[in-house]
């Protein structure tokens, strides 16, 4: 069966006829997802900013708090034919643009929105 | 002998491009010209520089977005084929970014932006940069960034090291590398790379900042001298042959 979001409906009839409301996404058999992207810096490379914010935390009082690290968190939406293509895709933007490999990891979430407008 | 025709690249946010063209045109009477990052040809250039400033406000990662430039093919192909290339602060970092040179530079150890004048170890006298300097010749140069901290895998760093590849090198004056010297947090102290083939040059230090003698320090002029000098070598073997 052909996977839809959740804005179309499907008759009563069948499970995909003319019948059917469908978005113009799901016409086109396409699937829109958020990516949720999260870089930080490796753990091997020194980390100033976060040392910086530890000691501030610290000096609030917050002592039973360590290994405070800064990263960037990055969002985007994404039109695609299925989820695994999503994921190949949000991989290879981060690995190419979105972080520096010399220096940052990557880590993302990927969750199905209904169109461009809840994006 | 004929003037080295200096190219330097104009990003949106570049701020040290009319330093650079001044100090190889007026102080040293070579001829140079700007291109606009949107042209696709370098065209008829003998070197290219990369200048200081913060193109593309430094968005993503500084040097991140300029990479992506038109201009940036063309200085590829040119730097694959041998031609100098020379990324001076922020032209560092587009180098490392376009992965014409190892490494990455990273927010500076202090998290401040530092701005004044630092020494730098010449490591390398027999690099076409820094032909005209002494062994262990210690130059004094101004640095103005917040993103200087030169970082690399132990790989990188090792080969960087053993090849004979770190050009420049922070140090007191008296040319220890210690780190008291360091400004920014940079391993192994290091100031300035070059690419395997000795034609890429990246440095956080602006030696176009420290070429007028009206500025009251000449020591920068020497990175340009020696280039020019290797066009003058290359071209009397030329006429030789």
């Amino acid at each position: 069966m052909r996977v839809l979001c959740d804005l179309c409906v499907l008759c009563v009839l069948c499970d995909l006829c003319v019948l059917c409301v469908l978005c113009v996404l799901c016409v086109k058999g396409l699937q829109l997802f958020k990516a949720k992207i999260t870089v930080t810096l490796r753990t091997s490379i020194l980390d100033p900013q976060g040392k910086a914010v530890e000691h501030g935390l610290h000096s609030l009082g917050y002592t039973s708090i360590s290994g405070v690290r800064i990263g960037k968190h990055i969002e985007l939406v994404i039109e695609t034919e299925s989820r695994d293509e999503a994921e190949r895709i949000v991989k290879e933007a981060s690995e190419r643009l979105l972080s520096n490999p010399v220096m940052e990891d990557f880590s993302f979430t990927l969750e199905p929105v209904k169109s461009t407008a809840h994006a | 002998m004929h003037k080295v025709k200096f190219g330097i690249l104009v990003f949106p946010g570049s701020n040290c491009d009319h330093d650079a063209h001044d100090a190889v045109s007026s102080v040293l009477s070579q001829e140079a010209r700007f291109i606009w990052h949107k042209e696709s040809s370098l065209g008829d250039v003998d070197v290219v520089v990369i200048p200081g400033g913060f193109s593309y406000g430094d968005y993503l990662r500084c040097g991140a977005i300029a990479r992506f430039s038109p201009i940036m093919q063309d200085v590829v192909r040119f730097a694959r084929a041998g031609g100098p290339v020379i990324g001076i602060c922020n032209g560092f970092q587009i180098l490392t970014e376009a992965g014409l040179l190892p490494g990455a530079l990273l927010r500076n150890e202090s998290l401040r932006f530092v701005c004044k004048d630092v020494y730098v170890r010449v490591e390398q006298p027999g690099a076409r940069f820094t032909s005209v300097c002494a062994r262990g010749e210690v130059l004094r140069l101004p640095i103005a960034h917040g993103e200087g901290r030169y970082v690399a895998d132990a790989d990188t760093l090792r080969r960087l090291e053993g090849e004979g590849r770190v050009a420049f090198r922070y140090v007191t004056p008296e040319g220890e590398a210690v780190p008291e010297a360091n400004p920014n947090g940079s391993m192994n102290n290091i100031a300035g790379i070059l690419n395997e083939g000795g034609n890429v040059l990246g440095l956080m230090p602006h030696p176009e900042r420290a070429c007028d003698p009206l500025l009251g320090n000449t020591d920068g002029q020497k990175v340009f001298q020696s280039l020019i000098q290797s066009f003058a070598v290359h071209e009397a073997v030329h006429n030789l042959s």
